[in-house]
Order: C-alpha cells, then sequence, then structure tokens
C-alpha cells in the first residue's frame, strides 16, 4: 500500500505531491520496513527521490547526480521485472515529457540499456520478444536525447496513441542524429542500446527494420566505436547476431544488408535458442575479406574486431578452415592475414613474413596464443616450426600461456639442427612462471619443507 | 611450469647452446619478489587446457585490469623445487597409503616425466653447470641445506658435482671481497 501509495504519486496529473511532506514521510517509512528488497519498492523509492530532486533541488548539482546513479543502478543490479521495468519506463518518459527544460537527459539512456540487457536474455530463452517493453525502452531513449518539449511530447503522444503500431520502435529515424544529440561519453552506451534494438529485430524476424537502425548507427562512421561497443553486449546477443552484425558493419556500401542477415539467419528456427555455431553460415572467409578492403595493407586491426573473430571462431569447422585456405592468400593486411591462419589452425612457420612480435592488445594477444596452442596440446603439430610465433608468447602474463608455450619453444628449439639463438624474454619467462607457480602452491598446499 | 619444462631443458641441454643454458639457468635462479596472482580457478580442479579455454571468452576480454602486487620476500627455482620436491614426495606417500598407487606418483605434472631423487639432483646439477657463479652466491646456504634432503640417496655422483659447484661459488665470492675489501682500502687511503 505504501509503494503503491508513491508510485501513485509520481504518475498522478499533479505531481507536485511528491515533493511534499506525506510523500517524503512515506518514502522514509519504506527505506525502513522489510519491503525495502523488493523490487517495485526499490525502483518507486529510486525514482521518487530522482524526481523530487530533480523538481525542488535541481541546482545542487551534486545530490541530482546522485539520484541519477541510485535510480541507474537500482535498474542494472535488480534484474528488474517486466512490469517493474515497464512502470519505470512509463514514468521516467512521463516526466521527461512534462519537464519543460530544454536539457537533454543522456543518464536515461544508461536505464533504458540496463533494462534491455537484463531482458534480452529471457526472450531468447523463451523465443519471443516483448515489443510493449521494447517500445517504451525506445520511446524513453529518444525522449532522453530529445531537448525539444514539444518533440518529446510528440514522441510519447506517438506511442500512446497507437500502442499496438509500435510507432516509435518503427522509425529509427528519431535517433538520425544521435552523435550530435548526445554528449560523446555516453556514446558507447548508446550504440549499445542501438545494438540490442537491432538484435531484437534481426531475431524477430524484421530485417529491413534492423538494417534501417543499423544505417542510423554507422552514421558516423566509427567502427572503432561500434566495434568495442559490440563485444561489451556480446555475452547478451550470443554468437548469431554478434556474426551478423560484424559482417553488417564491414560489408561494402553496394551489398545488401538484408540478404546478409539472410544468409547468417537461414538456419534459425521459430524460437531464439542459439542452435550450434555450426548450423549458421556465418561466412568468415567475407567478414575478413571486406574487412581486409576496408583496412588496406598498413592499417592496424581493430583489437575488438579480432576478439570478435577469434571467440566466434575458437572452435573451427572444417568447411571454414577450408574456405579460409582460399581467401588467406588475398589478404592484403598482414596482420589480418596472420589472424586468419590462427582461425584456420594453420601454422605460422618461422620467415612466413607475418608480424610476429607482440602488435596487439595483450588480450588479443593472450587470444592468439590460446588458439595456437591448443595444437601443440592436443599434439596435432606434425612438426616444430614456429620458433619465433611461440618466442612471442613467452611475454604472456597468463600462467597457462607462458608455461605452455615455453614448453614448446624449447622442444621447437631442440628440433632444430642448430638451435637460433633464444629470444629475449626466454630467462624473465622462466623465472616468472617458477615465482608464479610456487605462489599458486604456497597457497594451496603451504611450504612443505623437509619431508 | 614445473618438472615438464625442466625435464625438456635436460632432454635438449647437449643439443642447446651456451647462451640458451644461461639463459634459462640465468632464469632460474635469479631471486626476484612473486607476483602476488590470482590464479584463474582453483590449480588442482584446472588443467592448463581449461584455463587456456578461458581465455577465449568475454569474461576474459572484458576483465578489469589488475596492477599485481608482489611478495616481500625473494624467491628463485630453487624454493620451487624445493616445495615441488616436497609437495611430489607427500602425494606419492598419500598414494601409497590409500595403497592405489602401487608407488605411482599422482602429482601436479600428470603425463609429465618421472620425478625422483635421481631426476631432481641431474636436473639441479646441469642448472648449476649453466649459471654463472656469482649468481649462485646469494642461494649457497639454501642450496646446501636442499641437497641434505638427498643424503640418504645413493647418487654420490650427482651431490659431488654439486658440491664442487658450491665450493667454487664460495671460493669466487671470497675472491671477490678481498679484491673489493683491498679496492676499498685503497681508495680510502688515497682520499
Amino acid at each position: 500500500m505504501l509503494v503503491a501509495m508513491v508510485a501513485v504519486s509520481l504518475r498522478a496529473i499533479d505531481k507536485y505531491f511528491v515533493g511534499h511532506s506525506p510523500i517524503t514521510t512515506v518514502r522514509a517509512l519504506i527505506r525502513c520496513m522489510e519491503i525495502s528488497n523488493i523490487p517495485l519498492a526499490q525502483v518507486v523509492v529510486a525514482a521518487s527521490d530522482y524526481f523530487e530532486c530533480s523538481m525542488y533541488d535541481r541546482d545542487n548539482i551534486k545530490h541530482l547526480r546522485q539520484t541519477e546513479t541510485d535510480l541507474t543502478n537500482v535498474a542494472r543490479s535488480m534484474a528488474l521485472p517486466r512490469q517493474e521495468s515497464l512502470w519505470l519506463l512509463w514514468t521516467l518518459s512521463e516526466l521527461r515529457s512534462e519537464s519543460g527544460r530544454p536539457e537533454r537527459e543522456p543518464f536515461l539512456i544508461g536505464i533504458c540499456l540496463a533494462i534491455l540487457s537484463n531482458h534480452t536474455p529471457i526472450w531468447m530463452g523463451r523465443g519471443a520478444f516483448d515489443d510493449t517493453l521494447l517500445e517504451a525502452v525506445v520511446t524513453l531513449a529518444a525522449m532522453s536525447c530529445s531537448p525539444e518539449h514539444s518533440n518529446r511530447l510528440h514522441i510519447l503522444t506517438s506511442s500512446r496513441e497507437y500502442p499496438w503500431l509500435l510507432r516509435n520502435l518503427r522509425n529509427p529515424a528519431l535517433f538520425a542524429t544521435w552523435f550530435q544529440d548526445i554528449p560523446s561519453d555516453h556514446h558507447n552506451q548508446f550504440i549499445s542500446l542501438l545494438f540490442l534494438v537491432t538484435h531484437a529485430l534481426i531475431r524477430g524476424g524484421s530485417y529491413p527494420l534492423a538494417v534501417q537502425y543499423l544505417s542510423v548507427i554507422t552514421a558516423k562512421g566509427d567502427l572503432p566505436l561500434y566495434t568495442s561497443t559490440l563485444t561489451a553486449i556480446a555475452p547478451v546477443t550470443g554468437a548469431t547476431t554478434l556474426a551478423t552484425i560484424s559482417r553488417l558493419l564491414v560489408a561494402p556500401q553496394t551489398q545488401d544488408l538484408v540478404s546478409i542477415i539472410h544468409s547468417c539467419m537461414r538456419h534459425q528456427e521459430d524460437n531464439f535458442q542459439e542452435e550450434p555455431l555450426e548450423n549458421y553460415d556465418l561466412q568468415l572467409e567475407e567478414l575478413l575479406e571486406n574487412y581486409d578492403l576496408q583496412l588496406g595493407a598498413s592499417e592496424t586491426p581493430d583489437q575488438n574486431f579480432l576478439a570478435i573473430v577469434f571467440i566466434l571462431f575458437k572452435h573451427v569447422f572444417s568447411d571454414t578452415t577450408e574456405r579460409l585456405k582460399r581467401v588467406i592468400p588475398g589478404l592484403r593486411n598482414p596482420q589480418l592475414r596472420l589472424a586468419a591462419r590462427v582461425v584456420a589452425r594453420l601454422d605460422i612457420p618461422d620467415g612466413s613474413g607475418l608480424p610476429m612480435e607482440s602488435l596487439y592488445d595483450h588480450r588479443v594477444h593472450n587470444m592468439i596464443a590460446a588458439l595456437s596452442l591448443q595444437r601443440y596440446m592436443k599434439g596435432t603439430v606434425p612438426q616444430f616450426t614456429e620458433f619465433v610465433l611461440l618466442g612471442s608468447f613467452l611475454e604472456s602474463r597468463e600462467l597457462s600461456i607462458s608455461s605452455v608455450a615455453l614448453e614448446y619453444y624449447m622442444k621447437t628449439a631442440i628440433s632444430y639442427p642448430g638451435p637460433p639463438a633464444p629470444s629475449y624474454c626466454l630467462s624473465a619467462a622462466v623465472q616468472y612462471l617458477q615465482r608464479s607457480t610456487s605462489y599458486c602452491w604456497t597457497i594451496h598446499y603451504g611450504w612443505g619443507g623437509r619431508y | 611450469m614445473g618438472w615438464t619444462i625442466l625435464d625438456t631443458f635436460l632432454d635438449g641441454f647437449e643439443t642447446l647452446s651456451v647462451e640458451w643454458r644461461l639463459s634459462f639457468a640465468e632464469g632460474f635462479f635469479t631471486l626476484s619478489r612473486r607476483p602476488l596472482l590470482k590464479p584463474r580457478g582453483y590449480i588442482g580442479s584446472m588443467t592448463r587446457e581449461s584455463e587456456i579455454e578461458q581465455i577465449l571468452t568475454w569474461e576474459y576480454f572484458q576483465e578489469e585490469e589488475q596492477e599485481p602486487e608482489w611478495t616481500d620476500s625473494e624467491f628463485s627455482g630453487l624454493d620451487w623445487m624445493a616445495m615441488a620436491w616436497s609437495l611430489h614426495l607427500s602425494q606419492e606417500s598419500e598414494g601409497k597409503k590409500e595403497g592405489s598407487g602401487q608407488g605411482k606418483v599422482k602429482s601436479l605434472n600428470l603425463g609429465g616425466p618421472t620425478v625422483n631423487e635421481e631426476f631432481v639432483l641431474r636436473a639441479l646439477c646441469k642448472l648449476l653447470d649453466a649459471a654463472p657463479p656469482y649468481q649462485l652466491t646469494p642461494i649457497i646456504p639454501k642450496l646446501c641445506e636442499f641437497v641434505q634432503w638427498f643424503d640418504d640417496t645413493e647418487l654420490p655422483e650427482y651431490r659431488g658435482i654439486i658440491s664442487t659447484r658450491i665450493r667454487e661459488a664460495i671460493r669466487m665470492h671470497e675472491e671477490f671481497q678481498k679484491v673489493h675489501c683491498f679496492q676499498k682500502f685503497h681508495c680510502t687511503w688515497y682520499i
């Protein structure tokens, strides 16, 4: 009842009661009671705090930011149920529509993103998207970017008038000038949000609309931004969407994007469950070829893009390997060629002309090492020829990598008729491994002393 | 790391160049502080394969970087060897008690080399042979103590080699000290 009182006061026509003493007292009461742990109670109290502060104490910037953060944290950490999420989205949209202030409120994007991130896996599991929730998210996001009161009102009315038409969801033009409307420190969140919407549309079969969203997203032409946000949402979307969006991002302008989605999703069944990756035709070779065209011979490939490729294709399938083998010689960029060889589990012998030194972000370099070393551990390497490659892994500070790399680096050196000079990292790798291993053992077993 | 890499070093000792041996032994005997790493998972339950698999995940890619912390005291590979040998023996005796292993060693180096007194002493001999004598000076007391663990074993040739290397290291250290004192005296006198 108490929670309902605050909730109703927030959505009442005359919201000025929110700041009045009865409601403030009720809020304080809720905080002291056991019900403060109930999602609806938390979200209602946090929203009410934010509203009161934004209405009566707006000049107190520190307090305002705190209430915004609290509200975002509630949306982020609670995995809010559907009804509570909808209540929050609708309430914030109404508050936003009534505010006559011209400024944008980009923190609302964080709330939209948190709700969508929480619900996307649920939808995937259930096999159906919640259009109402998606529309509510898009509506609030669009309103948060809009400085004009009349425009905000129009966006809200448009959604409420005929809710079944999903007018805002079907209108990606609402975000056409996002990179001007949204402060740059919120670009990552915003693009993540739109990628999740695109993901929902792709998995829901609305391919042309998904392509329209993608056109809006890519209007800025900032591939590193797109790939970094893709990696951020990758655990939520799953491999198929990740591969599909990656292909769309690097596709030439002349290519029909809808047909790319069709080709990626042609094996998709009615439900959204991720099938084994081999059931999808992810066309890694096309992904690499198109990216190579964009990149040219001298540019350094984007680290996030490489991470996507490595994680998507950590289990490579024989037909992919065969197709890759045909494509690799044509790749102009040496680092991309190296990545492709690693994915195809092809050896990279000394003198292959490929860059072995640590050119990458250390996490990506560790991924290259992980993919390359699997062959050694499985005993499928017919002869040891990758002395330089293995030497480059000695620098890794991942214990598992440096230990496997050191073992096979030495075996490779021994297998050569006249062993080449050791890497400058050899001594440091031996030192690091001995110390780290003894540390792990000390934790688990303690010092043995004399037997 | 461990016995497997040491075994590889021993296998290739004759093939590897002096530069190789020196580099390996230097790394082994260098005293340094240990990184206080947070191991990925429990060392007893995770294989190298599964640890490597973990690197190919979004959890790994999105993990926040942590500045490593370091232990206060310094350690060398000899400390590791002593610990690993103790652990090996305790596992061996546990295996015998349970009667399941019939003397077989159920240790962390699954699929690795056969670890016994001879293997450890031979490895130590080769490492001491490859290392520069000055590097042995700070670990001489520990080295002497560790070799005493093998007093009961019938492998006098290895213990002899190790004793010789220890004596050489002590002699070189004393000579260095003499030269150092002499130079210090001259410098003081000159000033």
